[in-house]
């Protein structure tokens, strides 16, 4: 039984099954494969969370690793350790012994207080190196380069007020540029992009790419 | 209709491929200078990172999984590389149902290099399932462990361009794709070489040479060829007023 088990078709033929179910329900009206569609695609979601605890048991294992190495930044590790446990500790506290769950108030704090002001901070630093990224790829170089910069140019005074002060025709020359050569360009890969997505899945479907079992050749 | 006429074509085309020769596929840089990477990062000391990159909270059932799973197949060859030219590789991820999968590609990776004892399990990191609690970890560890090569090959989002800029500021050498448009300008202009849009699937190809994934890009390309003939045929007709095309299409 273990060996069938171990037997790769097994999975290749599960995923051509569930992947042509779920692709079906697209092309068929049919009230009970569009209801098996969305409860597999429920039962996704349930088995996604189960890997979490794959990705914290790595987590800590790395971290604890590097801690007993006293390998470069080894503090932050403890860090990283403690602060894992107090959160998990509080939300089961919340979870099983507060009648507000995850609303708890201490819960919250911790999420509205700590966790998101330091997400934003990283968005913020967005726009700094965005700036940097300009600096370094605006520059006269050569043909192409020097169309970068000078659409670069005409968007950035299009889209600042002071632009349309200079002259009102920025904001008009900086619409064309964005929703006519821009969205050609944006446009053209994305059927590429959309054309290898049909290539992966059909791949993947039909059995012949395996990199989703870990396996690089059939 | 038109996702089972490329289905078709691509399945067509892999069965052609397989029984016939190989198709040409074009040189692509980016593919092509992550051994130079490599080599360049065993000769300083310096470690090789690589990264799919943030798909969503979906992981692989995500709407990127088609980027996630090329990213798969190259961070494979990436593996390969590492462990023949004894590099220290480190990936780090953000989705935890791509962490045993990695696992797995890099163990069978190494194992085909012929040195599996130096396979660490520690090559593979989860750092965090939240978008920039990941970034600022990727940045930590880019900074601590002296990291030469940087490759992001997947999905990525706004973390894009914190990682490429803070590779470009260590001075690493940084190879980048992802088939969002949004973020491959910022590749282009951080990284040294860049992966545009649907080359990632036709990296797989590249890399390993083998006749199914070329016969896939053949049929990628027919794909193409079709697409556009019926662009063409669409705006024609309708320059016409005729709309029979798209009533066909639209069903």
């Amino acid at each position: 039984m273990m060996s069938v088990l171990k037997n790769p078709i097994i999975p290749v033929i599960i995923v051509f099954c569930v992947g042509m179910l779920v692709t079906f329900e697209y092309f068929v009206d049919v009230p009970t494969v569009k209801l098996v569609s969305t409860e597999l695609q429920k039962w996704v979601t349930i088995l996604i969370t189960f890997t979490l605890t794959i990705g914290s048991v790595n987590l800590i294992k790395s971290q604890s690793l590097k801690i007993q190495r006293k390998g470069p930044g080894w503090s932050y590790s403890i860090i990283t350790i403690v602060t894992f446990a107090l959160m998990m500790l509080l939300g089961l506290y919340s979870i099983f012994f507060t009648p507000e769950g995850l609303l708890f108030p201490a819960y919250n704090y911790v999420i509205r207080n700590i966790q998101y002001p330091v997400n934003v901070s990283m968005f913020g630093l967005l726009g700094f190196y965005i700036i940097t990224a300009a600096f370094r790829a605006f520059r006269f170089r050569g043909f192409d380069s020097t169309i970068v910069l000078l659409a670069g140019l005409l968007v950035l005074m299009g889209q600042a007020p002071i632009g349309a002060a200079v002259w009102d025709q920025f904001p008009a020359i900086s619409y064309w540029i964005m929703n006519v050569p821009n969205v050609a360009g944006a446009r053209a890969i994305s059927i590429g992009v959309g054309i290898g997505a049909i290539s992966m899945a059909v791949q993947v479907l039909l059995g012949y790419e395996r990199g989703w079992m870990g396996r690089l050749e059939r | 209709m038109t996702i089972l006429l490329i289905a078709v074509l691509i399945v067509l085309s892999i069965q052609q491929t397989v029984k016939g020769k190989l198709p040409f596929i074009r040189r692509i840089a980016a593919l092509d200078a992550i051994e130079e990477a490599i080599g360049a990062s065993v000769e300083k000391g310096t470690a090789v990172h690589y990264t799919l990159g943030y798909p969503g909270p979906q992981g692989l059932a995500s709407g990127a999984s088609a980027a996630l799973m090329s990213g798969i197949l190259c961070m494979g060859y990436v593996a390969e590389k590492t462990a023949e030219l004894d590099a220290k590789l480190i990936t780090t991820h953000i989705s935890s149902d791509i962490v045993p999968i990695a696992e797995e590609v890099i163990k069978t990776a190494y194992l085909k290099a012929g040195v599996p004892e130096n396979y660490s399990p520690d090559m593979v990191r989860y750092l965090s399932g939240f978008q920039f609690a990941y970034t600022i970890a990727v940045l930590g560890i880019m900074e601590r462990e002296n990291v030469g090569t940087n490759i992001m090959i997947g999905s990525f989002m706004a973390e894009a361009l914190v990682m490429a800029e803070a590779g470009n500021n260590l001075g690493a050498m940084q190879i980048g794709g992802t088939t969002s448009t949004i973020q491959l300008p910022f590749f282009v202009v951080a990284c040294d070489y860049a992966i545009l849009g649907e080359e990632i699937f036709a990296a797989s190809a590249y890399l390993s040479k083998e006749p199914i994934r070329a016969g896939a890009i053949l049929g990628q390309d027919r794909s193409k060829y079709l697409v556009v003939g019926i662009l063409v045929i669409g705006v024609l007709l309708q320059l016409i007023n005729n709309t029979f095309l798209y009533n066909l299409l639209s069903g």
